[in-house]
């Protein structure tokens, strides 16, 4: 099931995931503390080099078939049947672009504010890059797993080397959340291979005949990992702690991508897997997203650090996605595809945004801020628009995913529906108290009197995400289309009872 | 074969005696405080042993000899190598901190000692029969009995050596007192005779099963598993170094297959009696080690902890062998414990090493706390303490992770997935001593006035290639684990 | 280009009465004659063409267009409409108390205070919401926050377990007493249960 283009000469995949980790390895081994120079400039080529070799993902795709693209199929240990297989599809092209686009807006992101061990930073971005998008491109659920979880290693150094006072408790929590999760799901894996006599293939396993307790140990098991990912409630409380402990590139990256893989993985593992047990939970499910949504909302309101404050609006968001994904019609699922997509670069761009206010002036809570536009008009058109997305605001990125995932509601319960839609006003309180104590009014105090407006590099990162967010605001299509053949399959495959 | 003497067969073990008795003398005329003649000769002898042992293995050479006394066979030439390899690397990264310690100013024994305990592991990896089996337990634990009390004037290590020789001596009467009874109930001593004999339902059910017992319990002892694993925190704390290093690694290979020799060759046909009290033990070992290493706050102490709870995981792998009273039924088990054991002793070998590069005269560096802040005195020796930890607590792409997961595709083959999940809950559990260690190598800043001692050029290159290793054994595993299922199945008889 | 510059400019430029005058009779003049123009064609023809369908369950535009009577009677019938009446009215009103009679307006707010009060107040529906719902939001949010995330999941579950293991591993590190006799007594002991449970039990 190769896709006809010539590209399947070169085995894109592998270049887009091995790319990024070998300049990351070459960026360890040239740089020095005292000369950070080399290192950035080499991780930054690095990063783009690596944008650019999953461009040829995007224009040799064919948006007509449902079958795996850009196929690589290579033994890898015999013994089990774990094979490197790669390959992606309507549902994951657009993460492993995503992936690399973050990549380089985060070089660009730590370029002047890490000064010391600069080449482990930027070489653990670049290897977690290359991990990140060896999750979404494989088919072989070892490989899968091997990649989810070696993604922990450099987010465990980036959390715990570069972050802020508390970053030891926030790393940890972080590893050890996840890694409970991860275990469980290691062990349904191995489950499933026993089961499918000695394979590790996703397509084997999402054919797979399994009764319903079966379904149902490999729902909770499978959950439990992929729960903590995106987070849901009540499994969220590492996300604040990480997300304010990380460094700007660390929730950057945490937020835009490592909250999809567990999004992802719902996609590619849960739901084929076990239709039967996720018709028969998609009840709890639903009752989770909504929690999610509407008291993450409420507790978002009144959060006094600003990166908290997205850290829990971060957690609103995926609830959405969720919800799409439980509703078991095409539009709630692209509703949530889209969200992911959107929520990729809104709050990417939020925590860009906060990153710029404390590389000023150090501290996050906002009541130290007020009145920035004052000094900063062009960093709050920015952080004016960016909020407005984060709230769901028609034309930008944000709304087009709340609301496909509202119609997919109410196609299935006007309630749900409806109860879904209270997230747009939560949504404003939160997104747009905050921009207003920050950014409007008087200049509060003489730290914000001395802020210096944003320089090229800044203006360069925020433009991308800005370009990204209306262009996914305005035109969907462009992404949906790529989308449809493979969430028609899913589609298709979920509603055939494997009973 | 079955001959009588076919020397030829038990080339190795010649060559080392000989070679052995040859650094004894030699040593006499060196007097050298760091005894560096000893340690090339002793270099030069373990490269010679591993020279023919590859001979012999590459030749195919296989066999029984001595009345069925001695076994050649693949595996006892894989794990020979191996533990000839894991010997000469521990002294070379053990041999400055020994010389700074006194250990070599009186006499090279360190190094006769540590050949004679080699040729001990030889002789348990090649045994055929109980009465080697014992023979080789005894030289290797008398060799490091002395090991251990080597540094006479250190209080610690005095202390240590009295626990291990007192328990290590009670735990081989109890090996020896089960292997009477097997004696006694089947009449044999060789283990592929007692093994037919099993098979031919000729021997007597009481005292074999009481036999069976009390041999568990002398291989846990070696193994250090739980409930007979308490000499081990005490012993690998108090020990110099170098000898923890000695007693932690290469011995595994030798109690491993001893394991294997006496278990699932000779006793296989009463698995079901051993089987339950190797799950007792991995339970134990498993909940044991992860919890109270979280404890600690020595580093060799909190390894030692780590060891029981990684062993649990060997036996994990031992006992998914058997399924319904068949020890050879899953024979694809044995060869996931015997990786495990690979990749365990390949870890220990660099954090044990670690801890050697980092001490100097007059400082151990034995606290956790002392590792505050590597990553920013010495980045190498820090990645590869990473990739170490991260090894042990089993997170792909390093090789642990793989272990872990061959044992744990055993374990849910043979039907005990609760079992796995235990086992996995308790790795979790383990997750977090392994990242505190991290912790202080990268995320603490240096206490002042830290100095940092590195070892010489050479001791640094085998710690690179050990790094090296943890994570390219990750990246291409599937060649080890293919020839350790190959050597086993190749070699054990079921 | 400096936008707040262009701003200033255009303000001063148009924040003056006589100005304003003027365009606001242009802006009416400019409406009458979109009126007479565009009335017809927009309401009652067809210069929307098919983007606009009526059904014909709604009957409004086309009762309305059988009374149309061209725009000169539309424009006088409007004169004597009640809203406009009221518009006059209105204006007639404010211009009495505001620019004859400033006294008119105080003595309304001083007797009829309440009324007044909830005029200015916009009948407290921003009271409302800012003083009731927003703060009830906020409370929630709050007291979610605390008590759920907080104290709940944070404190008894992730904490809780963590501590839960850290008093376990305090206690089992309490077994290894560094008496020699202990240990081997462990060992004894172990080898009693496998004999007791293994060998006797079972034979």
């Amino acid at each position: 099931m190769t896709s006809e283009m010539a590209s399947s000469s070169l085995p894109w995949l592998t270049l887009s995931i091995f790319v990024p980790v070998i300049f990351g390895l070459l960026v360890l081994l040239i740089g020095r503390d005292d000369h950070p120079g080399p290192a950035r400039v080499l991780s930054l080529i690095g990063s783009i080099a690596g944008f650019l070799v999953t461009l040829p993902l995007y224009t040799g795709f064919n948006p007509h078939t449902a079958d795996m693209q850009f196929v690589e199929n290579k033994p890898w240990i015999d013994t089990f049947n774990l094979n490197y297989h790669l390959g992606i599809d309507g549902i994951s092209v657009w993460f492993v672009l995503l992936t690399s686009f973050i990549t380089v807006i985060v070089v660009l992101a730590g370029w002047e504010i890490i000064k010391s061990r600069v080449a482990q930073y930027m070489a653990a971005f670049l290897i977690l890059s290359g991990l990140m998008i060896g999750v979404f491109c494989a088919l072989d659920g070892m490989l899968f797993y091997i990649f989810f979880e070696a993604t922990l290693i450099p987010m465990y150094i980036i959390i715990g080397a570069w972050g802020g006072p508390n970053r030891v408790y926030a790393a940890l929590k972080f590893f050890l959340y996840t890694l409970l999760g991860s275990l469980l799901t290691l062990i349904a894996y191995i489950y499933l291979w026993h089961e499918s006599n000695g394979s590790f293939d996703v397509a084997t396993w999402q054919h797979l005949k399994l009764n319903y307790s079966q379904q149902i140990f490999i729902f909770i098991a499978l959950l439990a990992a992929f729960a903590v990912k995106i987070p849901m409630w009540p499994i969220h409380t590492w996300l604040p702690d990480a997300h304010v402990e990380a460094p700007t590139g660390g929730s950057i990256v945490l937020a835009a991508v490592m909250l999809k893989l567990g999004c992802y993985a719902f996609l590619r593992f849960l739901l084929p897997i076990a239709p039967d047990a996720s018709h028969s939970l998609a009840g709890l499910m639903i009752l989770l997203s909504l929690i999610a949504i509407i008291y993450i909302g409420l507790v978002a309101i009144v959060q006094d650090d600003m990166k908290k404050l997205v850290a829990y609006s971060s957690v609103a968001h995926m609830g959405y996605v969720t919800l799409g994904f439980f509703l078991f019609n095409v539009t709630g699922m692209e509703g949530a595809i889209i969200q992911m997509l959107s929520h990729g670069f809104v709050s990417g761009a939020m925590f860009m945004c906060i990153g710029v206010m404390y590389d000023r002036l150090h501290t996050r809570r906002i009541d130290a801020y007020g009145g920035i536009i004052n000094r900063m008009p062009k960093f709050v058109t920015f952080f004016v628009l960016f909020s407005m997305a984060n709230a769901g605001l028609p034309g930008t990125s944000g709304f087009v995913g709340e609301f496909t995932v509202i119609l997919g509601a109410v196609q299935f319960n006007f309630w749900v529906g409806l109860l879904a839609a209270t997230a747009l006003i939560w949504g404003a309180g939160y997104s747009l108290w905050m921009l207003k104590r920050v950014a409007y009014g008087p200049v509060a105090n003489e730290n914000v009197s001395g802020m210096k407006d944003i320089n090229g590099r800044e203006y360069l990162i925020l433009g991308l995400l800005a370009i990204m967010v209306l262009f996914l605001g305005i035109f969907p299509s462009f992404f949906t289309d790529l989308m449809h053949p493979s969430v028609n399959a899913l589609m298709q495959h979920v509603a055939v009872s494997k009973l | 074969m079955h001959t009588l003497f076919d020397f030829a067969l038990a080339t190795p073990e010649i060559v080392l005696l000989a070679l052995t008795g040859l650094v004894l003398l030699l040593d006499a005329f060196d007097h050298d405080a760091g005894r560096r003649v000893t340690f090339t000769l002793t270099m030069a002898t373990l490269l010679i042993v591993i020279l023919v042992s590859w001979g012999q293995w590459s030749s195919d050479l296989h066999g029984r000899t001595f009345s069925s006394l001695y076994v050649a066979d693949s595996l006892g030439h894989f794990l020979k190598i191996l533990s000839a390899i894991a010997v000469g690397v521990t002294l070379i990264y053990g041999r400055s901190y020994a010389e700074k310690r006194d250990m070599t100013t009186r006499g090279g024994e360190l190094y006769s000692l540590t050949l004679l305990m080699l040729l001990g592991e030889f002789v348990m990896i090649s045994a055929g029969s109980m009465l080697t089996v014992y023979l080789g337990v005894e030289l290797m634990s008398f060799a490091l009995y002395a090991l251990v009390a080597l540094r006479r004037d250190h209080l610690a290590s005095t202390e240590a050596a009295m626990k291990y020789y007192v328990l290590g001596c009670l735990a081989s009467g109890i090996l020896l007192y089960g292997m009477s009874m097997i004696y006694g109930a089947t009449g044999e001593i060789g283990l592929a005779e007692i093994a037919a004999v099993i098979r031919g339902g000729h021997a007597q059910a009481l005292p074999l099963a009481f036999g069976v017992v009390f041999i568990v319990a002398g291989l846990g002892f070696k193994l250090t598993a739980a409930p007979f694993h308490m000499w081990t925190p005490d012993v690998y704390q108090g020990a110099p170094t170098t000898v923890t290093l000695l007693v932690g690694a290469a011995p595994k290979f030798a109690a491993f297959c001893i394991t294997l020799r006496l278990l699932i060759e000779g006793l296989h046909g009463i698995a079901l009696d051993w089987q339950p009290m190797l799950l007792i033990m991995a339970v134990l070992s498993l909940a044991l080690g992860n919890i109270v290493a979280i404890a600690q706050t020595n580093f060799k102490r909190m390894l030692a902890y780590s060891a029981i709870g990684q062993m649990g995981y060997v036996f994990l792998g031992l006992l998914s062998g058997v399924a319904s009273g068949q020890a050879g039924a899953n024979a694809s088990a044995y060869g996931a414990s015997l990786f495990y054991v690979v990749i365990y002793v390949l870890t220990t070998l660099s954090t044990f090493g670690l801890i050697l590069l980092l001490s100097r005269q007059g400082f151990e560096a034995e606290e956790i706390s002392d590792l505050k802040g590597l990553n920013r005195r010495n980045p190498l020796l820090a990645g590869v303490l990473l990739l170490s930890m991260f090894s042990l607590t089993g997170i792909p792409p390093l090789s642990g992770f793989y272990a872990k997961l061959i044992v744990l595709q055993a374990v849910v083959s043979a039907g005990y997935v609760w079992l796995a999940v235990f086992a996995v809950m308790c790795s979790l559990i383990g997750a977090f001593y392994y990242l505190r260690v991290i912790k202080m190598a990268y995320f603490d800043e240096p206490e002042d006035g830290m100095v940092l001692s590195t070892g010489t050029f050479a001791t640094r290159g085998v710690m690179s290639i050990n790094g090296l290793l943890i994570i390219g054994l990750g990246i291409l595993p599937g060649g080890l684990i293919a020839l350790c299922e190959r050597v086993i199945t190749q070699s054990l008889v079921f | 280009m400096d936008l707040s510059r262009i701003g200033t400019l255009l303000q001063q430029w148009f924040l003056n009465a006589k100005r304003i005058f003027h365009l606001l009779i242009a802006l009416a003049f400019m409406s009458v004659v979109a009126g007479v123009w565009f009335i017809q064609p927009l309401l009652f023809g067809d210069f929307f063409g098919h983007s606009i369908t009526v059904l014909p369950q709604h009957p409004a535009m086309a009762d309305m267009a059988g009374e149309w009577h061209g725009w000169v009677a539309f424009g006088l019938h409007g004169l004597t409409s009640v809203p406009f009446l009221l518009l006059v009215a209105g204006f007639v009103v404010a211009w009495y108390c505001w620019l004859i009679n400033p006294r008119v307006p105080e003595a309304f707010a001083r007797s009829l205070s309440w009324i007044y009060r909830a005029l200015v107040e916009k009948l407290y529906f921003d009271w409302f919401n800012e003083h009731v719902l927003a703060r009830a939001t906020r409370a929630l949010g709050h007291g979610l926050w605390q008590r759920g995330d907080r104290n709940f999941i944070d404190g008894i579950m992730v904490n809780g377990s963590a501590r839960m293991v850290g008093l376990a591993a305090a206690t089992g590190r309490l077994l290894q007493s560094g008496y020699i006799y202990h240990y081997a007594f462990a060992m004894i002991i172990g080898i009693m249960v496998f004999l007791t449970f293994f060998v006797l039990m079972a034979h």
